[in-house]
This record gives structure tokens, sequence and C-alpha cells, in this order.
């Protein structure tokens, strides 16, 4: 019987039911993370060397737990995010443009697009490794923050995450979200002064992803 | 129209005369001091608002105006797709469905087909929403202008101008899982914030 | 007319050429055309209802019903005569919703005075030594403008600062050559009757 669907449909379908269970990206590391982190904005900014980042895991570490089969034991990844906060406002002559972060050289034109604003101030940022089996915090700013719960992989190179967008004590919105690379999620958060908090979510690339595809 | 005088007026204005009517009206005017006044105040009142009025002006926010255009004729060709879609026909469908895992996935495979079939690279989907404040409303779309995936917040609270909002930009976290906490360090590798949970689940932020 | 572009080649496309992909499903070539033309719809919104969100929603949803209504576009007259019928028709439904709602009498001036120097951009700039008369004399058009009933406004707008002809202008509004003109002599009795204090020495 010919099928009614193109095969990359039917493929992910399969994926995400039949796959899921398997583990696509194991790697050894410490359950320390590390992410990339820039100046504070909107100077501008550097990426850590990975020489530096590799340096901190040792001493994260020694902070784990006494067990030694604990501390070796290590924590499946579903790939790292960035998320930002950002203050989005009215075009204002008098101030300069701001500058787009490395991480999202297009930032300010796709917002634009997104949102009645002109001017898109990052005001934090954090890049976060997404644990298979914790939940994991994205923190740019104590106001507004996400939780996020992986839910695994697809085959496409998506991650499917329950996020929960936080604001103080409230959760104000909760969402199972495909997370695909180069393609970003806008929240819409709070207004605040003249203008709106935004926060926006984008899954890294990783370029370790055939390594670990091909891991035992 | 009032009168024919008038209409020779109107016409003077907007340079719509020939030129035995220019010269015409010319002489009525030099008989007629009222009517010469009368004439050169409208022109000049032309030429003022020439001046002074733009009938043109500029778009606040032109990019997200032509951004909305773009979704809601999205919207609209979804609309008109889904008014002439074929009825799916019995043989092809129905066997496919038969097969047990193809139960299971049947349903979201339409939801995703329709957004895999129109889009050359797959998107980020939000697959639910759900606000628990039942003042917020929230919505998600796919912005095509903005290669971007929106979720839009309704009836969100202001934060109050005198409120500062303070980002951080955290460079890496260590994750204590025996104690549920998460610690939040800068470049410097000083600590910023840990992240916990009280009794209700509810996240805890707490400076170092 | 010239147009604001945003590549060497959008400049070379007509309105008709990117009509005609539109009414093919090509939103891309509607953004163009969206491009080319929101700073007029969204004036002529504008000028009705005297605020920016209204002015908005009006020129977007003029944009939709053009989309909508691409299949009935001939190509016999100029795109832009087009779109303005449909902005005007728009702004019009949206006005004598208003006037139903008791919002006023349909003739009378809708909508606040324009604020003075506040709003539409000056052509050129004033000589200095004449600046604050000019200033004045621009203020003072504005809030005239703003007075009149808004077939008048649209009529002596169309005319004056657009400069299209009576047959245009008929077109866009919908109504006779004879209508026009008619509307063009009361909207210029009643500025030369509101501004006779600031042409006294004309």
């Amino acid at each position: 019987m010919p099928l009614r669907f193109p095969f990359t449909t039917l493929a992910m379908m399969t994926g995400v039911f039949i796959l899921g269970g398997i583990c696509l990206n194991a790697q050894e590391t410490a359950v320390a993370e590390d992410g990339n982190k820039d100046a504070v904005p909107p100077a501008t900014q550097a990426t850590v060397p990975p020489a530096a980042a590799q340096a901190q895991q040792p001493t994260a570490s020694a902070n784990e737990t006494s067990s030694p089969a604990a501390a070796l034991k290590p924590a499946a990844r579903d790939g790292s995010v960035w998320g930002a906060l950002v203050y989005a406002s009215a075009a204002k002559p008098d101030k300069p443009k701001a500058t787009d972060p490395v991480e999202f050289p297009d930032l300010s034109k796709r917002l634009a697009k997104a949102f009645p604003y002109e001017r898109f101030v990052v005001i934090g940022q954090h890049t976060q490794v997404v644990f298979r089996e914790y939940e994991s915090w994205v923190v740019p700013s104590r106001d507004v923050f996400l939780k996020m719960d992986s839910k695994g992989s697809t085959l496409d190179g998506g991650l499917n995450l329950h996020l929960q967008f936080w604001q103080g004590q409230q959760v104000l919105v909760k969402t199972d979200t495909v997370l695909r690379p180069s393609s970003p999620l806008f929240i819409g958060g709070p207004k605040w002064r003249d203008g709106q908090l935004i926060f926006v979510l984008e899954l890294q690339k990783d370029k370790d992803e055939t390594a670990k595809m091909a891991a035992p | 129209m009032k009168t024919p005088d008038d209409q020779l007026l109107a016409r003077w204005l907007d340079g719509e005369l020939s030129e035995q009517e220019s010269a015409r009206f010319e002489a009525m005017m030099a008989a007629d001091p009222a009517l010469r006044e009368e004439a050169e105040t409208l022109r000049a009142i032309s030429a003022s608002i020439r001046e002074h009025v733009s009938f043109e002006r500029e778009v606040p926010h032109a990019d997200f105006f032509n951004s909305q255009i773009q979704e809601r004729i999205a919207e609209v060709q979804r609309a008109d797709e889904r008014a002439h879609a074929p009825a799916a026909s019995a043989s092809g469908w129905f066997s496919w469905l038969r097969t047990p895992w193809a139960l299971a996935s049947a349903a979201a495979a339409v939801a995703v087909a329709f957004v895999v079939l129109r889009q050359e690279r797959p998107s980020t989907q939000v697959l639910s929403l759900y606000a628990p404040n039942p003042n917020i409303q929230a919505n998600a779309y796919h912005n095509a202008d903005a290669d971007a995936t929106v979720l839009m917040l309704n009836g969100l609270e202001s934060i109050p101008a005198d409120h500062e909002i303070a980002g951080i930009n955290v460079h890496h976290s260590e994750m204590e899982p025996q104690q549920g906490t998460t610690t939040l360090f800068n470049e410097q590798g000083n600590a910023l914030l840990v992240m916990t949970k009280n009794g209700w689940d509810q996240p805890v932020v707490a400076s170092r | 007319m010239s147009h604001p572009t945003s590549s060497p080649t959008d400049a070379e496309l007509s309105d008709n050429d990117l009509v005609r992909q539109a009414q093919q499903g090509n939103a891309q070539a509607f953004d163009l055309l969206v491009t080319r033309y929101r700073g007029k719809v969204y004036g002529m919104c504008y000028h009705l209802v005297h605020n920016e969100q209204d002015a908005w929603d009006l020129a977007q949803n003029a944009f939709i019903k053009a989309w909508r209504a691409l299949g009935s576009f001939k190509g016999d007259s100029a795109f832009y005569t087009w779109i303005y019928r449909i902005t005007h028709n728009v702004a019009y439904d949206w006005l004598r919703k208003r006037r139903i709602q008791g919002e006023g009498e349909f003739n009378d001036e809708i909508g606040a005075p324009i604020a003075a120097g506040a709003e539409a951009v000056p052509k050129q700039d004033p000589q200095p030594d004449d600046a604050l008369t000019n200033q004045e004399i621009g203020k003072r058009i504005h809030q005239a403008i703003a007075q009149l009933s808004p077939d008048h406004r649209t009529a002596i707008l169309l005319r004056e600062v657009e400069g299209h002809s009576y047959e245009e202008i008929a077109e866009m509004m919908e109504s006779s050559v004879g209508t026009v003109m008619s509307r063009l002599f009361y909207a210029r009795k009643k500025l030369q009757e509101l501004l006779k204090d600031t042409y006294e020495n004309a």
C-alpha cells in the first residue's frame, strides 16, 4: 500500500516513540557543567577558552558526595541551550544601537519582526547543559527564569523539553516544546517601564553529536 | 459647486484652466478685489498645506507590522487549505493505520505532517501550553519572518517601574542532586545564586 | 512616484509585477508591496482616526483585505489607487461603526485636534528668521485640517498633498468626480473660514 506521508515523518514518529529510550548522548563528564559565558553587556564579549572550561571540572567534582561511585558517574546530557533575558524598548535616537551577543548575531533584527520594539538589550545570559535525568535551570536573572526537564532527543536533532517559565514564585506558563537547532523560542514576558522583557532560548548546535551517537 | 465662478476658482487653484480661461479669470480678479483676495488666500492655504502636511506617516515598528501581516496571510492560506483538503482515500490510509505503532502515533502524525510538509527545515514546535493563572492566556505560533517560534502571554502583570531588574551572566553551574540544589557561578568562579525548591516544589532563588 | 526599497532588484519590480506574483500566492511579493505602501496606508488611516493604535489596526486590516481581494484586481487602475480605495473603505466602516455606537455626528470632527507640531513631518526646514511664524502656521493648518469632516479631509489631502487628479480621487473615495469637486469646494471654504486670522494679510 502506498504510504501517504514522507519517510522522514514516519522516521521521526518512530524515533520519538520507539527509539526514545535509547541513550543517544551518553558522555563521560562530571556532574558539573561548563557553559559559555560572555562579559556583561553591552561591552564586547569573549567566549571561555576550552582549556579553562576543562580545568574547572575537577574542582567541581570535588564538591560531590563522598561516594566515589557517585563522583565518577557521568550525567547523561541531551545537548545544551543558550538562554537570555532581553529588554525590548522603542528606538531612542540619542541612545546608541544595542549590540547583539556573539551567540546570536542577528538577535535584534529577528526580535524586531516578532515584537513591536526596535531596541533589544541583552540583560543577562546563561548557557546550560540539558541533563537527561535532572531538571536544569536557565537563569539569566532572578526575576524571570526557566526550568527545563528533558524528554529526550528527536532523530532530526531536536530536543523534547518540558519548560516552565517562572516569575518569582509563580509559574507563568508550562509547555512541552521540541526545541530544534537554529530555531529559537521567543517568550514574551511581562512589560516593564517603557518596554517588555523577552526570554530567548536556543538549542546549541552540538559539534560532538555524531561522536555521541556512535558511543555504545 | 454653487456658481460657475466657484468652479472656475477651484479649477484655477488646481491649475486646470486653459490659457483662455486663465486670462479670463485674471481679468475677473482685476475687476473684483474681493475675488482676488479670496483666490490668493485659498492659494496660500493650499501652499501651506503642501508645505506642512504630509499624507504619508512612518509606521511604528515597521518590521513587526510587516511580520504581523505575513502571519495573518499564512493563517488565511492555512484556512484555505483546510477548506480544500482532499479526503483521505480508503485503502492507503486505513491499511497504514492498522500497523500497531502507527495507531499510537497517528493523531500526532497528522498534526506533525502539516508542519513538516510545508516547511523546508523543521522548526521548534510548541506541542502543548498551559498557563495555571486563569488571567493569563498563552499562545504560540511560528513566525516565518523572524524564523523563530513565538510564545505569547496575554494578561501578564507589568513589573513596577521602581523595581530594578538585574541580569546575571552565568558561566557554569554545579548541581548537588542529593541536596537538590544548583549553584550558579560567574566567570570568576564566584557563586551568584543557589537554586533550590521549597516544600511546594516552587523554585527558591537565593543569593550565595 | 519613488518608493523606499530594500534592495536594487526590488526597485526594478513594478507594482504590477509584484501584484501578479502575489496573485499566484507569493507572500514575499506582497510583503514588498506592503513595504512600499504602508506609509501611505497608515498615514491615510492616521489622518482619519488620529491615534496610532487604531491607525495601526486599520492599516493591517486594509492590507489583509487587499490580500484576500487580489483576485479581483484586474490591473485596469493603478495598484495604489486600488489599495487607497480599500483603505478608505476599511477606515470608513470603522468610523461608521463608532458613529452608530454614539461617538458623535459623522460630519463633526472626530478625534482630538492634532497636537501642535507633533504630527506630520515638515516638508522643508523653515528659514531661520521665519521659524516661529512658519511653525505657528503649520500648527494652525494641522488643527484646521483635523476639524474637517473625514470626507472633506480625505479629499483635500489627496488633492493638495498627494496631487491626485479628480478622477483618481473619485476612484479612491468611490464617488463621482462631481462629488469630489463639491467636497473640495466645501473643504476649502471651511479652511478659509478656520484660517481667517492666519491669512488676513495674505
